[in-house]
């Protein structure tokens, strides 16, 4: 099945970005086929040089790990990134920048849509 | 208004929880969707508790009289109409809730998960998703 994940959650208010990361991380283990998507303040997730502190897992990290995982298909809104003045020159991954056009051709790509 | 209950055709509806039943009132919206959804003959195909929301698979919650217990509530409704529910493994030990096996493989002095709950991983409700008709994730926004 084809699984699109939309990712809002900024990376260190709540454990709910890492949960939602783990469960994009198991449906590819799982053999689906998973593309992501960040929007909202999700796009911070993308920061690269995250310093998080000891005892908490640094996002950036886990972010690398979805190429292991053979997610390859990563999106990112251009308007959320204009919002909150992201430059995708700083982000950790090579993600596509995706216009509301795009977001909604992968909405409708997609059998099965999570949004965290 | 009188609501349908004779749907054109059930549907089964795999449904994830997310968050915590006393921080956000997605709970209680999610609780009376699922007593609705049974009422007009459709089916949940599997109730998956992640993160906060495996806060309702302990049966420990005590409240107030004049307060719902959300724990309660669900547990019951879980009980009552035979639903297949699953807490995250995982998110479940985070917060405290364990069962019998957990209690004795990780050595602590007693275990809270509810009846007719089990842990289990992600693999469940991926597959559940993969099986059911549709799927909801009420706290996913």
């Amino acid at each position: 099945m084809r699984y699109l994940f939309i990712l809002k959650q900024s990376p260190y208010q709540s454990n709910l970005a890492r949960e939602a990361l783990d469960f994009a991380l198991a449906s590819a283990a799982f053999d689906q086929d998973v593309s992501v998507l960040f929007m909202g303040d999700g796009i911070f997730q993308l920061l690269s040089n995250q310093q998080s502190q000891q005892g908490k897992k640094n996002i950036e990290k886990t972010l690398a790990s979805l190429s292991m995982f053979d997610i390859d298909s990563i999106y990112y809104s251009h308007n959320c990134s204009l919002e909150r003045a992201a430059n995708p020159e700083q982000f950790s991954l090579n993600a596509t920048n995706a216009s509301a056009q795009d977001i909604q051709q992968l909405l409708q790509a997609a059998d099965k849509v999570f949004s965290f | 208004m009188k609501l349908n209950t004779t749907p054109p055709q059930a549907q089964s509806v795999a449904i994830m929880l997310v968050h915590s039943p006393y921080t956000h009132s997605i709970n209680e919206t999610a609780l009376l969707y699922v007593k609705s959804l049974i009422q007009q003959g459709h089916n949940v195909h599997q109730l998956f508790l992640y993160h906060e929301a495996t806060q309702i698979a302990s049966n420990l919650t005590i409240t107030a009289q004049d307060e719902n217990n959300q724990a309660t509530q669900w547990q019951e409704l879980i009980n009552t109409h035979n639903i297949d529910c699953v807490a995250c493994i995982s998110s479940s030990l985070k917060r405290g809730v364990i069962d019998e096996q957990e209690a004795s493989r990780y050595e602590k002095p007693h275990h809270n998960l509810a009846s007719n709950i089990s842990l289990g991983g992600l693999g469940d409700w991926i597959a559940a998703v993969n099986t059911a008709d549709t799927h909801i994730v009420f706290g996913g926004h």
